[in-house]
């Protein structure tokens, strides 16, 4: 596939899920280019503000297998990943697949339960595989994880471990409508669609095949130079050295930001990365890997101040080579 | 979105035979495209009828016309099946069948998008400046650099197509456009196509068709644009004034005649008059008015700093013909002024002043009269830089400088001290005398005509050059600089220098033209002073370019920090250097982080962007 018709491709698939998903396409196109390359994507904001809906209609028109687990504080791991059942009749324990074995994984409200839960989706977030009281399973690709999370202050939730954090290549924050205007169109639109959940009627504009086509074109086609694999570097070896910073992104932030700005250049139609394409994700890559002191966060420091801070310091090459 | 992409179908299988164009006729009445949405409820009158020739004049009634035109033709969506032809409003792309071939679409006053629709096709417009153009191809990834391009019979003009796929394109020939090139694509799969106009094309507006296959016949892409033919227009200048002179804002009123070749009268549109130093440079707008059948009084202001030979030059624009100018020329002289200081002691006399034109210290002579009772001192100096200084033994009554005239500054006497010690005017320098960034008298500049390869000395800096005789013995400041520091391998570079500056490429005198064909970094010494240069291959030489011109360029506005090539162009959003700035950041950043293969033609597209920019100035 040419780079030029994968961004056709991104674009008509952006379009049909703006047509439920009204008022901010940003997000759409960014949750798009984790999905290229099979990125786990954390949505995280206050409720009420589209989370779900979004992963659904991403699901939908992807043209993906998906299942959605509702994290509740009384979930358990084998909820989500499966477990052997011993069937009497048979006398063998039989292999009862979880909600896991699917494409698209819809982990709503993830911090709705305890860590122990949450941490049963390590493995199959980062390894796309998971172990069954011994035995190992590989996932069908394309397989990421879509979670939404409502932020920690909310009553009955559990913040994420930083390990699992690291494992979401973005986390967006979806926000309020940003325009009068864009609440309006939201009420319009459920009119017109007269009922409440408008993915249903949602048709994929691809198939599995074509989209496993469009991740090897990003994993292919996409040329990265020198430079902006040097200024990654830079960026991620800044936001580090920051004083208020307890743990700065890991090597997986660098490799995350590299991934998704090559998603970025091949959706816009180009076979190479530029340093607007490593900027453009760097909050949404970065951000969610910064801890912050603690008598930082006291002041309202967090991992975005740090990244914008980054950015400003970091050299954008422009420079010829001597 | 289905009917478009049914069009898509449609419109690949008929344009061919679609873009067989057949002339029509004149409107009487029309539609303007930023009602159509309107019109698609309601039932319009269309009319029949062809007619092979445009009568020009009449289509410009309707253009201009003050009553809001009307449809003459219906619209109804297209349907799967739908073999007719479709509209699209430019501004809201969206898909409509014409049943009846469109009489007229008048242009709206003013608007750039609106334009006529006259034949019968399966029509796609193209929305400049945005990347993902809805339209009969859903998505379509081609863009033109022109939305409407305007020339007259005989005429050429090239078109930039860019397209994100690679692929074959296919400009389509009509009976009076005729493809004369079309480049091999090149950066991000990008082609110029040059056409002819045939002489006897009726003026009118001509589609432009492009096909686009891609390379793996996936996808197929098709573009439409226009060109508008109109027939030129002769512009006369009959009356102005030969020479102004005088001090601030100078006025003239310039009038003249603006007909077809037949002699006939253009009826309406505009007149720009413009002073220009050179034929090649933009020029200083100095009036604008009206063409009233045939002809025009437009009443100039003549700014301040203007001094010596200019050309006047018409500039006509209008909906009735083809651009054209005149330019005869007009001698601006100006007045000069005495900055004097003159300081009396019992012994002694010293006179030291300045004569200049605003910030421009002048050449020539003064002569300098001081009255000491009945005798008469007379002291002729020339000018150093502007300034003259005089000592007189014992005490004068009286002092008046005397400056004789030179090139466009005319004579001019100042009373600069009377008796009693009254000193009737204080030295003003404003001038930074000895500071050689303003000894702008006679400096000797040496600019690079970047895109022609040219190296040219060139002897002024906005003060008019004077004559040779009167400027003898004025200290010249050299002042050198070179305006474009990286060069291809092979470039041929023409030595346009004072005789008395040597030039010296790595130690070794040049003479005449210079090829610059080893790559790598060089010396050039030019009158003494040392330059590195830089012979590149394009790729190379495009980020070296951008490194050492832009970027200080850029600079110079506040526009660089760490932001990216784009951000940077973006920068200049509200500027008229936009365009250029965003063409200049594609091209960098496809030589410096991409693979693709970049040429030479990169390199001057480049170079032609920033010189518009004016970065090498």
């Amino acid at each position: 596939m040419e780079v030029g018709e994968l961004a056709l491709l991104s674009s008509r698939i952006v379009d049909a899920i703006s047509e439920v998903y009204i008022g901010n396409r940003d997000v759409v196109e960014k949750t798009l280019a984790a999905a290229l390359v099979n990125g786990n994507v954390l949505f995280e904001d206050h409720p009420g503000l589209g989370k779900t809906l979004l992963a659904k209609a991403f699901s939908r028109v992807l043209g993906l297998d998906y299942r959605r687990v509702q994290f509740t504080p009384d979930l358990l791991p084998a909820d989500i990943v499966g477990t052997k059942v011993w069937r009497q009749n048979t006398g063998t324990f039989e292999l009862v697949m979880g909600p896991v074995f699917t494409n698209v994984l819809l982990a709503d409200e993830i911090n709705r339960a305890p860590p122990k839960t949450q941490s049963a989706l390590l493995e199959a977030m980062e390894e796309r595989q998971v172990t069954i009281e011994g035995e190992t399973l590989k996932l069908e690709r394309p397989f990421f994880v879509m979670a939404t999370q409502n932020p920690i202050e909310y009553e009955g939730t559990y913040p994420l471990p930083e390990a699992q954090l690291d494992r979401f290549l973005l986390r967006l924050s979806v926000g309020y409508p940003k325009t009068l205007e864009d609440e309006i169109a939201i009420l319009e639109a459920r009119l017109r669609w007269k009922k409440d959940d408008p993915t249903v009627d949602l048709k994929p504009v691809i198939d599995r095949k074509t989209f496993l086509e469009m991740q090897r074109t990003v994993e292919e086609s996409v040329y990265v130079s020198k430079p902006v694999l040097r200024y990654i570097a830079e960026l991620i070896r800044n936001a580090r050295a920051d004083g208020r910073v307890e743990a700065g992104p890991s090597p997986r932030g660098a490799l995350a930001l590299l991934k998704v700005a090559k998603t970025s250049a091949a959706m816009e139609g180009r076979d190479f990365v530029i340093p607007d394409d490593v900027k453009k994700f760097a909050f949404e890559a970065l951000s969610h890997r910064v801890a912050i002191k603690t008598e930082y966060s006291f002041e309202g420091i967090t991992g975005r101040e740090v990244v914008e801070k980054a950015l400003q310091v970091t050299h954008v090459p422009k420079e010829s080579e001597e | 979105m289905d009917r478009v992409r049914v069009a898509i179908l449609v419109f690949l299988l008929s344009s061919l035979m679609v873009l067989s164009l057949s002339f029509t006729y004149i409107p009487k009445k029309g539609l303007n495209l930023s009602g159509i949405k309107e019109e698609l409820s309601s039932e319009a009158n269309p009319q029949k009828g062809m007619k092979s020739t445009v009568d020009v004049e009449n289509l410009r009634e309707q253009k201009v016309g003050k009553v809001p035109p009307d449809a003459d033709f219906t619209f109804k969506p297209t349907t799967e099946k739908a073999s007719c032809p479709v509209v699209i409003r430019p501004t809201d792309p969206f898909l409509v069948c014409v049943d009846t071939p469109a009489k007229g679409i008048p242009i709206k006053e003013g608007s750039y998008w609106d334009m006529l629709v006259k034949y019968k096709g399966l029509y796609y417009v193209p929305l400049e400046g945005h990347r993902l153009i809805k339209g009969i191809n859903d998505h379509a990834y081609l863009r033109t650099d022109k939305p409407l391009v305007l020339s007259h019979p005989g005429g050429e003009f090239s078109i930039w197509v860019n397209s994100f796929f690679p692929g074959r394109l296919v400009p389509v020939n009509s009976k009076y456009l005729v493809v004369s090139n079309i480049s091999q694509p090149y950066v991000m799969y990008h082609w110029r196509i040059t056409y002819e106009i045939d002489k006897n094309a009726p003026p009118g507006y001509y589609p432009l068709f492009f096909l686009l296959n891609s390379s793996n016949g996936t996808i197929a892409n098709a573009l439409l644009t226009w060109v508008e033919v109109l027939p030129k227009a002769i512009v006369r200048i009959t009356s102005m004034p030969p020479q102004l002179s005088g001090n601030g804002t100078l006025k003239m009123t310039v009038s003249g005649t603006v007909t077809y070749f037949n002699g006939s009268p253009v009826k309406g549109g505009t007149i720009t008059i413009t002073i220009n130093r050179t034929k090649s440079e933009k020029g200083i707008v100095v009036g604008k008015g009206n063409v009233v059948n045939g002809t025009f009084n437009v009443g100039c202001s003549i700014p301040p700093d203007a001094i010596g030979k200019y050309s006047v030059v018409a500039h006509y624009r209008g909906p009735y013909a083809y651009p054209g100018n005149s330019d005869p020329e007009v001698v601006i002289k100006r007045h000069p002024s005495i900055d004097a200081n003159v300081t009396v002691s019992d012994n002694l006399t010293f006179v030291r002043g300045l004569v200049h034109y605003g910030a421009s210290p002048l050449n020539g002579s003064v002569v300098v009269l001081a009255r000491r009772g009945k005798e008469v001192v007379k002291i002729r100096q020339n000018l150093k830089n502007g300034t003259f200084s005089v000592r007189l033994d014992g005490k004068v009554d009286e002092v008046e400088v005397i400056y004789g005239g030179s090139g466009f500054y005319l004579p001019t006497r100042k009373l600069v001290y009377k008796k009693n010690g009254l000193l009737l005017e204080s030295f003003h320098v404003n001038l930074r005398l000895g500071d050689s960034t303003v000894l702008i008298l006679l400096p000797i500049s040496l600019l690079a005509v970047a895109g022609a390869g040219f190296l040219v000395a060139k002897k002024g800096n906005g003060v008019p050059k004077e004559d040779a005789s009167e400027a003898e013995g004025v200290n010249h400041s050299k002042e050198v600089s070179l305006a474009r520091r990286v060069f291809l391998p092979g470039e041929e570079v023409e030595l346009s220098v004072p005789p008395e500056c040597d030039v010296l490429l790595d130690g070794k005198t040049v003479k005449g033209s210079l090829r610059l064909s080893t790559p790598g970094k060089h010396l050039l010494e030019i009158c003494g002073r040392a330059f590195e240069i830089y012979v590149l291959p394009p790729k190379e030489a495009i980020t070296k370019l951008y490194e050492l011109h832009f970027l200080p360029f850029a600079r110079a506005a506040a526009y660089v920090d760490n932001r990216t090539p784009y951000e940077i162009a973006r920068a200049f959003g509200s500027t008229d250097f936009f365009r250029d700035a965003m063409q200049v950041a594609r091209i960098f950043t496809l030589a410096r982080y991409s693979l693709r293969d970049i040429g030479e033609r990169d390199f001057w597209e480049m170079v032609e962007a920033m010189e518009r920019m004016g970065v090498f100035e």
